[in-house]
C-alpha cells in the first residue's frame, strides 16, 4: 500500500514537471525555435521562417549586460522588451548574406562619445525627449534591435548599407536616444522636423510607405507585419519622441531615414539635369566618368545640405573651373576632383585652418563676426584660386550650409573604419570618389 | 373638310420627306458634325481652364519672375561666392514654390527646407533661405 502510494505520488510529480517544463519552453521560446507555436497565419509564418534566431551567447558580439553596466545606463531596457522580437533577438548571419556585419553597427556605437548632453530619455510615445542621459548599455537587445531593423529597411529599401556606417558613425553612432538639442535631431537618422513633414505630405506619403507595404521581399514583409512602424510619426518637436522612444523605434526612425535617402536622392537627381551637371562636366573636360556615383556623392552631401544646395555648390564650383581653365594649375577638370579620400588630412587641417577665423573675429569682439569670419575666409579662397581646388576642397571653403566640409568628415570615418575593419566589410569599396 | 384631309396629308408627307432626308446623309457628314461638336466642347473647356488659370496667375507670375531676376542677379552681381550660391537656391526655391504653388503650403515649406537647409545648423543662417520661407508665408496667406 505505502509502495503504491509512493509510486502514485511519483507519478504524479514526474507528471507535473515534465508540464511545467513544457510551459516554460513554450513561455520562453522565440519565433524561429522548435517551441514557438502561436497561431499564425501563413504570411506570418513566413516572416518568421525568413529568419534564424540565435542566443546571443551563440553570436560573434560581447555585449554589455546588466552585470557590466551601471543601472543609470539600463533605462532603454524595459521598453526595448516591447520591439517586436523579430527584431530584438539576435539572428543567424547566413554566409552569402549581403548585410554588413554587426560588429560595423557595434563598434559604431562603442565608438560615440560618451557625453551626456547626446542622449535623451522620453517618458512617452509622443513626448518631448530629454537631454541629458547617460550612454545606453550595449546589450544585446539593444544592438540587435538596432542592427536587425536597419540591415532590414537597407535591404527593403534597395539602399547600400555600407553608405550608411561611415555616415550614421558620425550622425548618432546608430544610438537610437542621439538627440542634437539645438535642432531636435533625433535618433539614429537625427531626424528633424523638415524630413517627417516631407514624407508625411498627402502627396507623398503613401507613394513612399507603399514601396516598403508592396514588396514580395523578407526584409519588407518583416517590418510591414509590425502592428504601426508604417504609420505617420509626429512631426512637431514637442512629439519627437515619436521617432526615439523604443517600442516602435529603432524600426521607424530607420524607415523615415530611409525614405529620406530616396527623397534626397529624388531631389539631387531633379537638380542635376535641370542645371545641366553632366554638360557642365563634360565642358570642364570631364566626359567620361561614372555619373551614378557623382549622383551618389551629391546625395550623401544634400543629407547634411539639401538636394538642391548640394547640386548648386557643384555647378557653381564647374562654372568656375570652365570660366578658368586656362588659368587653373589643375588643368582638365580630372576624376580626382571628386575624390574626398585623397588629402583627407591637408583637407581637414585647412578646415580648422578656416574655422579658426569665426573664432578669431569673436574674439576681437566683432558683433557681425560670423560675416567678418565668412569674408576673410572668402578672401583667402580667391586668393588660392578656386579654379586650383578640388571639389572637396571647395566645399571646405564655401559650404556654409549644413557643416564646413561635410563629405570629408565622412571620407575620414570611411578610413577610420577600413583601419579597424582591414577586410572593408563595413565600408564601401568607392566612396565619395567617381 | 376635304382640303383639311389634303392638308394634314401634304404636313405629313413634308415631315416625311424631311425625316428621310435626314436620314439620307452621308455617314461622313455625321462624323463631321459630331466631332465638330466635340470639339467645340473641348475649345470650351479649355477656354475656361485658360480663364480661371490667367486668374490664378498673377501669384505664379510674380514669383517666377522674382525667380528669374534674382538668377539675373546672382549672374551679374559681386555676390562673393557663398552668397551667390545662396541667392541661386532662393532663385531655385522661389520657382518650385511658383511651379507648385497649389501643392498644400505646409509641405512647401518642409520641402524647400529639405532642398535647401535641412540640417538647420549653418555656421551663418541662409538669410536668403529665410527670404524664400518668408515669400512662402506671402503666398500662403
Amino acid at each position: 500500500m505505502k509502495t503504491f502510494d509512493i509510486k502514485k505520488i511519483f507519478i504524479l510529480v514526474s507528471t507535473l514537471y515534465s508540464l511545467s517544463a513544457c510551459t516554460d519552453r513554450l513561455t520562453m521560446s522565440e519565433p524561429g525555435s522548435a517551441f514557438h507555436k502561436p497561431k499564425q497565419t501563413p504570411i506570418a509564418e513566413n516572416i518568421q521562417q525568413s529568419i534564424q534566431v540565435i542566443d546571443p551567447g551563440q553570436d560573434n558580439i560581447r555585449y554589455q549586460s546588466t552585470f557590466s553596466c551601471s543601472r543609470d545606463r539600463l533605462y532603454l531596457e524595459s521598453d526595448l522588451k516591447t520591439v517586436s522580437s523579430l527584431f530584438r533577438l539576435p539572428r543567424r548571419q547566413e554566409q552569402n548574406n549581403e548585410n554588413i556585419p554587426k560588429s560595423c553597427v557595434y563598434f559604431a556605437m562603442e565608438q560615440f562619445p560618451d557625453l551626456e548632453q547626446m542622449y535623451s530619455t522620453c517618458s512617452s510615445q509622443s513626448s518631448k525627449p530629454e537631454s541629458g542621459a547617460k550612454k545606453p548599455c550595449l546589450t544585446s537587445n539593444y544592438v540587435n534591435s538596432v542592427y536587425n531593423s536597419f540591415v532590414d529597411v537597407m535591404s527593403c529599401l534597395k539602399i547600400d548599407q555600407k553608405i550608411f556606417v561611415p555616415k550614421l558613425l558620425n550622425e548618432s553612432g546608430f544610438h537610437i536616444n542621439a538627440l542634437n538639442s539645438r535642432g531636435f535631431d533625433a535618433g539614429v537618422g537625427q531626424l528633424t522636423r523638415a524630413p517627417i513633414e516631407d514624407i508625411n505630405s498627402n502627396h507623398r506619403f503613401n507613394r513612399l510607405m507603399n514601396l516598403i507595404k508592396d514588396s514580395p521581399s523578407d526584409a519588407c514583409q518583416r517590418i510591414a507585419s509590425v502592428p504601426g512602424a508604417l504609420d505617420r510619426a509626429q512631426e512637431d518637436a514637442k512629439n519627437r519622441c515619436t521617432v526615439i522612444k523604443p517600442g516602435l523605434n529603432p524600426l521607424r526612425n530607420l524607415v523615415y531615414t530611409g525614405l529620406l535617402t530616396i527623397r534626397q536622392k529624388e531631389i539631387v537627381e531633379y537638380y542635376f539635369e535641370k542645371h545641366q551637371i553632366e554638360k557642365l562636366m563634360n565642358n570642364a573636360g570631364l566626359a567620361d566618368f561614372d555619373k551614378e556615383k557623382l549622383i551618389e556623392s551629391l546625395s550623401i552631401l544634400a543629407y547634411n545640405a539639401g538636394g538642391g544646395t548640394a547640386v548648386n555648390y557643384l555647378k557653381n564650383y564647374l562654372e568656375v573651373r570652365i570660366e578658368k581653365m586656362s588659368q587653373s594649375a589643375r588643368g582638365l577638370l580630372s576624376v580626382d576632383d571628386f575624390n574626398f579620400n585623397l588629402n583627407i588630412e591637408e583637407t581637414l587641417a585647412k578646415r580648422s585652418e578656416l574655422l579658426s577665423h569665426f573664432r578669431k573675429a569673436k574674439e576681437e569682439g566683432i558683433s557681425d563676426f560670423a560675416d567678418v569670419a565668412l569674408k576673410r575666409i572668402e578672401n583667402e579662397a580667391q586668393e588660392f584660386g578656386i579654379e586650383n581646388m578640388s571639389f572637396p576642397e571647395f566645399l571646405v571653403h564655401f559650404q556654409t550650409i549644413g557643416s564646413r566640409g561635410y563629405n570629408t568628415f565622412l571620407a575620414d570615418n570611411k578610413r577610420k573604419l577600413d583601419e579597424t575593419f582591414r577586410g572593408g566589410e563595413c565600408t564601401p569599396e568607392k566612396f565619395l570618389s567617381l | 373638310m376635304h382640303s383639311r384631309k389634303i392638308l394634314i396629308t401634304l404636313i405629313a408627307f413634308m415631315v416625311l420627306g424631311a425625316l428621310s432626308a435626314r436620314a439620307e446623309l452621308p455617314q461622313d457628314a455625321l462624323n463631321i458634325v459630331n466631332e465638330t461638336r466635340a470639339d467645340l466642347k473641348k475649345t470650351k473647356q479649355f477656354a475656361s481652364g485658360l480663364l480661371s488659370k490667367q486668374q490664378a496667375d498673377p501669384r505664379e507670375k510674380k514669383l517666377l519672375e522674382a525667380s528669374q531676376k534674382l538668377r539675373g542677379a546672382a549672374k551679374n552681381s559681386s555676390y562673393s561666392m557663398s552668397q551667390k550660391i545662396s541667392v541661386e537656391n532662393l532663385s531655385d526655391a522661389l520657382e518650385f514654390i511658383a511651379k507648385d504653388s497649389q501643392k498644400n503650403c505646409k509641405n512647401l515649406r518642409s520641402e524647400i527646407i529639405l532642398q535647401f537647409d535641412p540640417s538647420g545648423s549653418t555656421e551663418k543662417q541662409s538669410s536668403e533661405v529665410r527670404a524664400a520661407l518668408d515669400v512662402l508665408k506671402d503666398v500662403c496667406k
